[in-house]
């Protein structure tokens, strides 16, 4: 039947054109749609992920409540009434148990790299300046391992601080305002006992506004000094082997830890419900264009049915089955999804590339300016299914039909 | 063998119209029958349930010895196709075919296109046609497209063919021709011709005609 659905649809070139056409659309705006929306989300993601490692694990900030002091002062045995509730907040957070830490993440074969942090607020002081900042105290290699910030720094890397000497790579906003520069010193304060001085070695610029302007790499064991809590740390940053196991990782750590474990896509969730946004409205838009093609496959096929019921009486007459008959009109509907499908796709692939090229200037001050779109094999392949899947579905309708017309009914002149 | 029709009845429509009255009817191997009477009276009617395409509402038919009920879709089917011919009053050749590919399509069934083409070559030199292989339907004569039609009915060398009224759309030069092919393939190929026809001069060339009025055989 292939020899004649084909002869048919030769024979009606312009309709034929005009529908796969209809498929074309909808396939190659299902491509370009998708290629810039999943692009988007896997530029975020990257962002995401990179800048912060796949887990994060951070010590509890801990309130006094009115019961916190009942067990260590009463042994927890005795009812207490306070005239007046205790409360405040611990000293500082810290990881309760380090090196227990340390010892799963390197024995545990997802973990592909680790680093602990130390996170101390301090005050940054040039001159009469003075900007309120985060040091984050850093193992310089390890935190290379686990984040891609050396793709921010110019003319250098993380590892320029070295594991102590007071050395510190700074974002170039908070640089700007504190009026400092490359090979300067500026004081960092915490409140707690006499300011230390650091050297700029380098600076920063992630495109995100509040790291730009108020985070300090500084070595481990300097921040500490900084802090006055040797050998504390206050945060582990973890990477994965397979990021999509995050989650997973996360909540088996979570299970046996006091500490705040959460994976790179629990904390930030906001972000993933607009991309669960951007995803229906992909798929409604799609399907909408999908199904205007889809019904112009079926009018035109049922047109082309009733056109053709004496050519379906001959054919049986010949010894041909109603599902030989159905399989000629399908096997046009299916022409119509696979040329519509695999040029959509290549149009598509085309207009995403038209895409790629426009600009749309450097918001996040990556070194990207133009759109990033993805081109994920798996948008093509969806794209195909959808085009030969709605297709089939628009033409089987009227070539069932076909199949159950009556030869007789058809072919009969007379009584 | 041959042809066995016993107390066929027809009922069209509800309340039902009875059209054919209990035919008796047996139609040897190599026979040429012609069917005639008068429009409505159910001659076609006869024709098709003779040539198991349309079901008869009661009675018994046995083609080539085999009972049609004992038949399964995939077999008549096959029999329809290898066995039987059938032209029409219309050529109702495919538009998008050229006369060689219409000739050819009923061997696309059984996928013995190639082996079936010098037949189908023959066919049409014999028909007259060798110039106008390659012509679409459309691009023939009435006369041209009906010699089409039989041989196209003629490509699986069937043991029957049936014609209703097929030369009801033309001259009598082109009428003649058809009426000659009939004649010859039932006498050099014993092939049976079963036709129907209104035309008392083509229903004299049959061996045999069988006059049908109001549903039954008139003798």
């Amino acid at each position: 039947m292939w020899f004649l659905a084909l002869k048919q649809l030769l024979a009606r070139k312009r309709q034929t054109l005009f529908v796969i056409g209809g498929v074309l659309l909808g396939t190659a705006a299902y491509v370009l749609i998708s290629g810039i929306m999943l692009g988007f989300q896997g530029y975020l993601i990257t962002k995401l992920i990179d800048n912060d490692g796949h887990i994060h694990i951070a010590a509890k900030e801990e309130n006094i409540t009115r019961y916190s002091l009942d067990e260590a002062l009463f042994g927890g045995q005795v009812l207490v009434d306070w005239k007046k509730f205790p409360s405040g907040r611990r000293d500082h957070a810290k990881i309760e148990h380090p090196s227990g830490w340390f010892e799963l993440l390197d024995n545990d074969p997802r973990v592909l790299a680790y680093s602990p942090q130390i996170n101390v607020q301090t005050l940054a002081q040039r001159g009469v300046i003075s900007i309120s900042a985060r040091v984050v105290g850093v193992d310089p290699t390890k935190q290379e391992r686990v984040t891609n910030i050396n793709s921010y720094i110019q003319n250098g890397r993380l590892s320029d601080i070295g594991k102590a000497g007071n050395r510190i790579i700074l974002g170039k906003q908070l640089m700007l305002k504190l009026g400092a520069n490359v090979n300067e010193n500026i004081t960092l304060s915490t409140g707690k006992g006499a300011a230390l001085s650091f050297r700029v070695v380098n600076y920063f610029e992630t495109g995100t506004r509040a790291v730009d302007q108020g985070v300090i790499y500084a070595a481990l064991a300097d921040a500490q000094k900084l802090n006055r809590t040797p050998s504390q740390i206050t945060d582990i940053s973890v990477k994965l082997a397979d990021v999509t196991e995050a989650k997973n990782v996360a909540n088996g750590y979570a299970r046996f830890s006091t500490d705040y474990v959460q994976s790179w896509d629990e904390e930030n969730q906001s972000v993933f419900s607009v991309f669960r946004m951007q995803t229906a409205i992909r798929y409604i838009m799609s399907l909408s264009i999908l199904l205007v093609a889809a019904f112009g496959i079926y009018n035109i096929l049922n047109v082309i049915v009733t056109q053709k019921r004496k050519e379906v009486g001959i054919l049986r007459s010949m010894g041909f089955t109603g599902q030989d008959v159905s399989r000629l009109f399908l096997y046009q509907g299916i022409v119509f999804g696979v040329f519509g499908g695999v040029f959509g796709v290549i149009i598509g692939y085309g207009a995403c590339r038209l895409a790629g090229t426009y600009q749309i200037g450097d918001p996040l001050g990556t070194g990207i300016s133009s759109l990033v779109v993805s081109y994920d094999i798996q948008i093509y392949l969806n794209a195909l299914a959808l085009a030969i899947g709605a297709s089939v579905v628009a033409g089987w309708v009227p070539a069932r039909g076909a199949g159950k017309l009556n030869p007789i009914d058809i072919i009969r002149s007379d009584g | 063998m041959g042809i066995d029709a016993r107390n066929i009845h027809k009922f069209f429509g509800t309340p039902g119209q009875e059209v054919l009255k209990g035919i008796d009817l047996h139609i040897d191997e190599g026979e040429f029958v012609s069917i005639n009477g008068r429009s409505g009276s159910g001659k076609s009617t006869l024709l098709y349930i003779l040539s198991s395409l349309d079901p008869a509402s009661a009675g018994e038919l046995e083609l080539d010895g085999k009972n049609i009920h004992a038949m399964s879709d995939e077999q008549l089917h096959r029999f329809r196709n290898e066995k039987m011919g059938f032209v029409f009053q219309f050529h109702y050749l495919l538009p998008e075919l050229t006369a060689i590919e219409n000739v050819l399509m009923p061997t696309r069934k059984t996928k013995s296109e190639n082996a079936r083409r010098t037949r189908a070559i023959d066919l049409m030199n014999e028909f007259g046609l060798s110039d106008k292989l390659k012509r679409l339907p459309g691009e023939l004569s009435g006369g041209e497209q009906q010699r089409v039609a039989i041989a196209r009915a003629l490509i699986m060398e069937p043991s029957y063919i049936f014609a209703d009224e097929p030369t009801g759309n033309l001259d009598s030069i082109n009428g003649d021709l058809v009426m000659q092919i009939f004649r010859r393939i039932s006498r050099e190929q014993k092939t049976t011709v079963i036709m129907v026809t209104h035309d008392p001069d083509y229903a004299a060339l049959a061996d045999r005609s069988v006059h049908i009025a109001d549903g039954r055989i008139v003798v």
